[in-house]
């Protein structure tokens, strides 16, 4: 009870003291604000590109695994047949396989050209990375068996050669081959010319004549189920393995294992960046210790008069260290608004991401008042050490 | 009520050493009113810090009210100070950034005192010392004959058994002093013990013993009743 009192005290001379100088303690805040502040936001901005990286992967699809071959291994290969057949023996770990091929083309209708990025695959595509349509099929297994010369476009290619009017049965000239027009992607990015609506897909087959490629280096394939993806990861490099006579030559990857990778990435970039805003508010900490120190000797006539009519060594201890924390404390607070509030500006002005990480601004928060504590206790201690007699004498 | 025996203080000062006190022994009574004189230098500033449980001996011992001093920690020096002892500077020594009735609270506040407790506490003192309607203000919005009566009601708060006043009057123009001194012999005779450090021989002649300082040693040590009797009857009746 007396304590309670005694310390309510304390906030309320602190409160006084801090308010009664309010430039300096403004400027003292600074650090620690900026500190909290910086560490909010970059976390933030941390969790935001993770988020978006995350988003990008588990949209290709959780259960994808891709299958690529370096072309210059040995002479012996894995070819699609030899991987279908696994897929057929191993249905308990993957579903589905398909072939891509991927290439550039020159695009051509009217007087209009341009250079186009291509694909080329078979029906399972469609499934296994779940493709989006707005108008039209995808290719089919027929399509494939007959070598025909249709294609699926993207939103760039329909505004810019059909004016976003349907093209589907018009025809498109792809390095002086005419291709009919099949289908149209759904917008994956901005329909800019850089973006990955530019693109065109036909079917594997036509591809492999088209553009003169007998080989296919990239399968993608199904995994059954997301839990055993890693153990499929594994069956299948020891199939490749067997098959090749060697286990460098081909990479066997999983989307999920990407996943981890990227979030351990990020994780790490996260850490440093609010490692690297701690220092700033550590350094806040010892602007702190420096004004508590500064106001410790301006204010030793004021120690030696609250000793004199009775306060204790603990009471004085007590009044700065509540002061330098409150002071913190306050800053951190400040720190945690505006971290938080310039989140939606970061997502504005820089289009990215912003995650706020709630841990962050309980740690941030937390990690200040340790400050306030912590450099607050050796001018609190001077203060409290001071003898009555010679605090009362000075001027 | 306050006891020094053989009060020694030696400041070190570079190579040399300074007695500031040398062994003083000095009895004070209940309910006395005392002034300490000397010139500047004397030891008497030292000797009120000893009196006031501000300072340490470095040898001797003393008792407050029957405790021993000499042999106290800090804390409980704070407490002594805050309980029996109230203290009036030279230069009121208010905090300036507190209002007059903050500043009376003070004391109460280290006492661990209630809010409500101590408000009523630090009214009446302000009260007595005729500054209820000021109670609001900061010490710099005061005269310095204000700030003084302040500074009393602050040592009064707390109901302290002595009263301890350095150069109470130092500052003051002769009409603020005087009544300054009044509260002190209207304390005084309320019945607590007044001491008053001062080198002012005018001043020092309105007590009833007039205790001498030189070279850190006590040189005369006079009654000075005289035309105090009166009062002197009137606290015999009191007790």
């Amino acid at each position: 009870m007396k304590f309670m009192t005694k310390l309510i005290q304390s906030v309320k001379m602190a409160m006084k003291s801090i308010l009664g100088n309010k430039g300096r303690s403004g400027l003292t805040m600074l650090g620690i604000v900026i500190g909290v502040g910086s560490v909010i936001l970059l976390t933030g901005i941390g969790g935001g590109t993770s988020k978006a990286i995350t988003d990008q992967l588990s949209a290709m699809g959780t259960r994808l695994i891709t299958v690529s071959m370096n072309r210059r291994a040995s002479t012996r290969t894995v070819d699609f047949d030899d991987l279908r057949e696994y897929v057929q023996d191993n249905q308990e770990l993957v579903s589905r396989v398909t072939p891509y091929i991927t290439g550039n083309a020159q695009a051509k209708s009217g007087n209009t050209n341009f250079y186009t990025s291509l694909d080329a695959t078979d029906p399972e595509y469609e499934i296994i990375k779940n493709v989006k349509l707005t108008q039209g099929r995808f290719i089919s297994q027929n399509d494939c068996d007959n070598r025909s010369y249709v294609a699926i476009i993207g939103t760039y290619i329909q505004n810019e050669l059909f004016g976003g009017m349907n093209p589907i049965g018009e025809v498109i000239k792809l390095n002086g081959k005419q291709f009919k027009i099949i289908g149209v992607y759904d917008e994956v990015g901005d329909s800019s010319e850089a973006s990955q609506d530019n693109k065109v897909t036909i079917p594997y087959t036509t591809a492999m004549r088209f553009l003169k490629n007998k080989t296919i280096s990239t399968y993608y394939m199904e995994a059954a189920s997301e839990e055993t993806i890693e153990s499929t990861v594994m069956a299948l490099k020891t199939y490749m393995t067997r098959k090749l006579g060697s286990d460098y030559g081909f990479n066997v990857s999983s989307v999920s294992e990407m996943l981890d990778t990227m979030n351990e990435v990020t994780g790490a970039m996260t850490s440093m960046l609010a490692g690297i805003a701690a220092i700033s508010l550590v350094v806040g900490g010892i602007g702190v210790m420096n004004i508590m120190t500064v106001s410790v000797s301006e204010r030793t006539r004021e120690i030696g008069v609250r000793k004199a009519i009775g306060a204790r060594t603990t009471d004085i201890l007590l009044q700065f260290l509540i002061e330098s924390m409150i002071l913190s404390a306050m800053g951190g607070i400040i720190g945690v608004i505006i971290g938080l509030g310039l989140g939606p500006v970061v997502e504005k002005v820089a289009g990215m991401e912003y995650v706020v990480q709630s841990n962050m601004v309980v740690l941030s928060f937390c990690f200040s008042l340790a400050i306030g504590i912590f450099f607050g206790i050796a001018p609190a201690k001077k203060a409290a050490g001071l003898h009555p007699i010679d605090a009362l004498r000075s001027e | 009520m306050i006891r020094l025996e053989g009060i020694t203080k030696i400041y070190q000062m570079g190579d040399s050493e300074v007695r500031a006190l040398d062994g003083v022994d000095l009895h004070i009574k209940p309910h006395e009113f005392v002034a300490i004189i000397g010139p500047s230098g004397s030891g008497k500033s030292t000797l009120m810090n000893m009196i006031g449980c501000l300072d340490v001996p470095t040898s001797g011992r003393y008792w407050i009210d029957g405790v021993e001093g000499s042999s106290m920690s800090d804390n409980e020096l704070a407490d002594l100070r805050n309980q029996k002892l109230g203290f009036i500077f030279q230069q009121y020594n208010l905090l300036p950034k507190l209002s007059a009735i903050e500043n009376v609270e003070l004391p109460l506040i280290y006492r661990g005192m209630g809010v409500h407790e101590r408000t009523k506490l630090a009214k009446r003192a302000l009260e007595r010392v005729g500054l209820s309607d000021k109670m609001h203000h900061k010490p710099t919005e005061l005269s310095g004959g204000q700030q003084q009566r302040v500074s009393i009601a602050r040592a009064l708060s707390s109901s302290p058994q002595i009263i301890l006043a350095d150069e109470p009057t130092g500052a003051l123009d002769s009409k603020s002093g005087i009544e300054i001194m009044q509260m002190l012999h209207d304390l005084h005779e309320e019945g607590n013990t007044v001491i008053i450090i001062t080198h002012d021989l005018n001043i020092a002649k309105q007590a009833e013993r007039i205790v001498t300082i030189k070279d850190g040693k006590i040189v005369d040590d006079i009654n000075n009743k005289g035309d105090k009797e009166v009062s002197l009857d009137e606290r015999n009746e009191i007790k």
